[in-house]
């Protein structure tokens, strides 16, 4: 490249000189063909292309980080004020900082950025205050200042409800039988005496009886992927035992290989 | 036992019998005789188990095995178990170990050197006192730093003197230490600042004692709180029915000296609605309370006096829903020789509610030296009590102020949400009566 920047002119000349000895001609000579390209700038096939890694893609998902409530700005508990990768800034006063950093507040106020060099010389804080005129940090050993957030309520008493019906029956007895637990029944529109149906499910309980063979779902389902693979293994046992034998009819009957010495054992003592 | 020590050991026994023994003491001597007489009693082959043979932590070996098939394991090694039949009458100062008693004749030399050296700070305290303030370098000023580093020095060494005495450390551990002695102080204050003064310094950090309630407090005095008999560990919640009554403390200090203290017991959160914010308010107040280091329990109930009550004992409640209260109980030091008059304290603090220890510290320059907390929540019983003792507000709640998004409010949108109105009646059994949906006040997002 140094080489063709400095001999440019040269080139050039050469290029003046063969130009017009050539009017006609419509292809120019290699050598000055390529002497063109360079010069214009043009690049053929044959050259590698490069510099291409450092163009940056034209669009990518923006992560939106930065700061969401600015200084002074009036925010409710739970407010986001600032999203960042890694503790740029750390929650202070009514603030509290999520799971991936950000800086929530948590109080009724307006929001400030300061330094607190008494708690950490060099981090930067976020904090709301309740007062828009205060100013963070608070002095030190100065009494926090603290909101109740609360109304007060008149306590709702619960109405006592009658119980004994307008007809002069009651809306509830109780049947006691010995041996059995007390039973609730509750008077129903059509004047009927009736166990709630809940109550009736709370009866399986106090039988004691075992509803479920097994304590968990993962339990069951794993005794029956293994029941199905044993019934598998058996059936295909069995197959192999019926071909092996002659291809159906008559089905060996499968004994274990005690009983068959057993049985070999018997038979020669019979034989003799 | 190695097969030489077994070849060994009966010679030994022998040769043992045959020389005199070296009695240490005469509780050794009489110890070496009860071995003798009970080391030719087992080479009788009959003979009858005594009561010491019966317990576990004396038995012998040839009775171990009745003992074992009666269910008790003996104690320990044989050495051990036939030194604890020798040694079981003799005091402990004159257990017959050679090293012990070696080791207890170096340590009364180092007090006898100890109590030389008090001896000679004392007479350098006499003559420093008897001097002439001008004559001193430095003039008075001088003379009394010099003297106060004298007297620390002299404390430094009495408790040197006395530290490494074994009696002194039993009976500390006995709970039967003189606590007017300073050894028995600073063991006191040692096993005090080795957990409970961790222990109460933590309360006052993670319950926001030191910004909220004093800006500086450090204990120096042991605080224990005792409700019904029953020690209240600090900070923890109190039932409403037991802290009805007032509580007894049990305070150890670990300087010398008589001395007056006031006590507050402060309610640092009650609830000020119309402000939205919290106030103080004084449940306990009493001054001129004589407090020593042999003087630890301090009932309040007991605190009558005119001159000492100044705003008797309030039963701590707490209303339904509001946050927990902390009822801290603040022991404050007198200046040396200084009452305070109570009728005063009575006309300024009668009202009880927004008390500031801060002021209260400052007007009577007073030091905080203790601190125990408790909490108190409203629970089954807060209602009762407040109604016993006439005090308002059992009958209200605390809720949470709702706080309202600042978004503004979205219309509903959807392909039900557009089909509601009339002009799509035809369409209404589709985009009304939703399952698991309330449609009652309007097309609402599904929560």
């Amino acid at each position: 490249m140094r080489f063709f920047t400095i001999q440019r002119p040269i080139l050039a000349a050469v290029a003046g000189i063969s130009r017009p000895s050539v009017v006609n001609s419509v292809v120019a000579p290699l050598g000055a063909q390529l002497a063109n390209a360079l010069v214009e700038g043009r690049r053929n096939a044959s050259v590698k292309a490069q510099g291409a890694y450092k163009k940056k893609s034209k669009r990518g998902i923006p992560n939106k980080l930065g700061a969401k409530r600015t200084g002074d700005q009036f925010v409710i508990p739970g407010n986001i004020l600032y999203k960042q990768r890694g503790t740029h800034w750390w929650p202070g006063e009514n603030c509290i900082m999520g799971r991936d950093h950000t800086i929530h507040s948590m109080a009724t106020g307006y929001v400030k950025y300061y330094r607190d060099p008494a708690k950490h010389p060099d981090r930067k804080y976020i904090g709301v205050v309740f007062n828009k005129d205060d100013t963070l940090p608070y002095p030190l050993h100065a009494e926090r200042k603290r909101k109740l957030n609360k109304t007060v309520h008149t306590i709702r008493t619960e109405v006592a409800k009658a119980e004994v019906s307008p007809s002069g029956i009651p809306f509830e007895v109780t049947r006691v039988e010995a041996g059995e637990p007390d039973r609730l029944l509750r008077l129903r529109s059509d004047y009927s005496y009736r166990e709630d149906n809940w109550r009736i499910g709370r009866l399986v309980k106090t039988t004691g009886l075992k509803t479920k063979a097994f304590r968990t779902r993962k339990q069951w389902f794993r005794h029956r992927r293994w029941r199905r693979e044993r019934e598998i293994a058996g059936q295909k046992e069995a197959e192999k035992k019926r071909a092996e034998s002659g291809g159906g009819g008559k089905v060996m009957k499968a004994i274990s290989k005690k009983a068959a010495k057993k049985a070999a054992k018997k038979a020669g003592k019979k034989a003799k | 036992m190695s097969r030489c020590q077994a070849v060994a050991r009966p010679l030994a026994r022998q040769l043992r019998q045959q020389c005199a023994i070296r009695p240490f003491t005469t509780g050794a001597a009489r110890a070496a005789a009860e071995v003798q007489q009970q080391q030719q009693a087992s080479s009788t082959p009959a003979q009858q188990p005594s009561a010491l043979d019966l317990d576990p932590n004396s038995v012998l070996p040839e009775f171990e095995a009745d003992l074992i098939k009666a269910g008790k394991m003996p104690v320990g090694s044989r050495r051990r178990r036939v030194a604890m039949r020798t040694t079981a009458s003799i005091p402990f100062e004159q257990l017959p170990y050679q090293a012990f008693q070696e080791a207890r004749a170096i340590l009364a030399a180092d007090r006898q050197e100890k109590v030389a050296k008090i001896q000679e700070e004392l007479a350098k305290i006499a003559a420093l006192e008897s001097k002439d303030a001008a004559l001193v370098k430095g003039g008075q000023s001088m003379k009394d730093t010099k003297l106060a580093s004298l007297r620390r020095y002299v404390e430094q060494l009495k408790i040197q003197a006395d530290i490494n005495d074994p009696l002194v450390k039993k009976r500390f551990e006995d709970g039967l230490g003189d606590m007017n002695k300073p050894i028995y102080r600073h063991y006191a204050e040692r096993k005090w600042r080795s957990y409970d003064y961790r222990l109460i310094t933590q309360r006052i950090k993670q319950f926001n004692i030191v910004p909220d309630v004093l800006p500086k407090l450090d204990p120096v005095a042991d605080v224990q709180l005792y409700f019904r008999h029953a020690k209240i560990p600090p900070g923890n919640v109190v039932d409403s029915l037991v802290s009805e009554h007032p509580p007894r403390l049990r305070v150890q200090v670990f300087d010398a000296g008589a001395r007056l203290v006031s006590l507050v017991v402060l309610d640092a959160d009650v609830p000020d609605a119309e402000n939205d914010a919290f106030s103080k308010r004084c449940h306990f107040l009493a001054a001129n309370i004589p407090l020593s280091p042999d003087q630890t329990s301090l009932p309040l109930s007991r605190i009558t006096a005119d001159d000492q009550l100044a705003v008797p004992w309030l039963a701590p409640f707490s209303q339904k829903g509001a946050p927990y209260h902390r009822l801290g109980i603040y022991l404050l030091q007198q200046k040396p020789g200084a009452t305070i008059d109570v009728a005063q304290l009575k006309q300024l603090y009668a009202a009880r509610d927004g008390f500031s220890l801060k002021s209260f510290r400052d007007k009577f320059s007073l030091t905080p030296v203790g601190f125990n907390m408790f909490r108190s929540v409203w629970d089954d019983n807060t209602a009762a009590v407040m109604a016993r003792h006439n005090l308002p507000g059992a009958d209200v709640e605390f809720r949470p102020t709702r706080v309202h998004s600042l978004k503004p409010p979205v219309k509903p949108r959807g392909w039900e949400a557009k089909r509601q109105g009339p002009a799509y009646r035809h369409l209404w059994k589709y985009t009304k009566r939703i399952k698991g949906l309330s449609n009652a006040r309007g097309w609402t997002k599904r929560r």
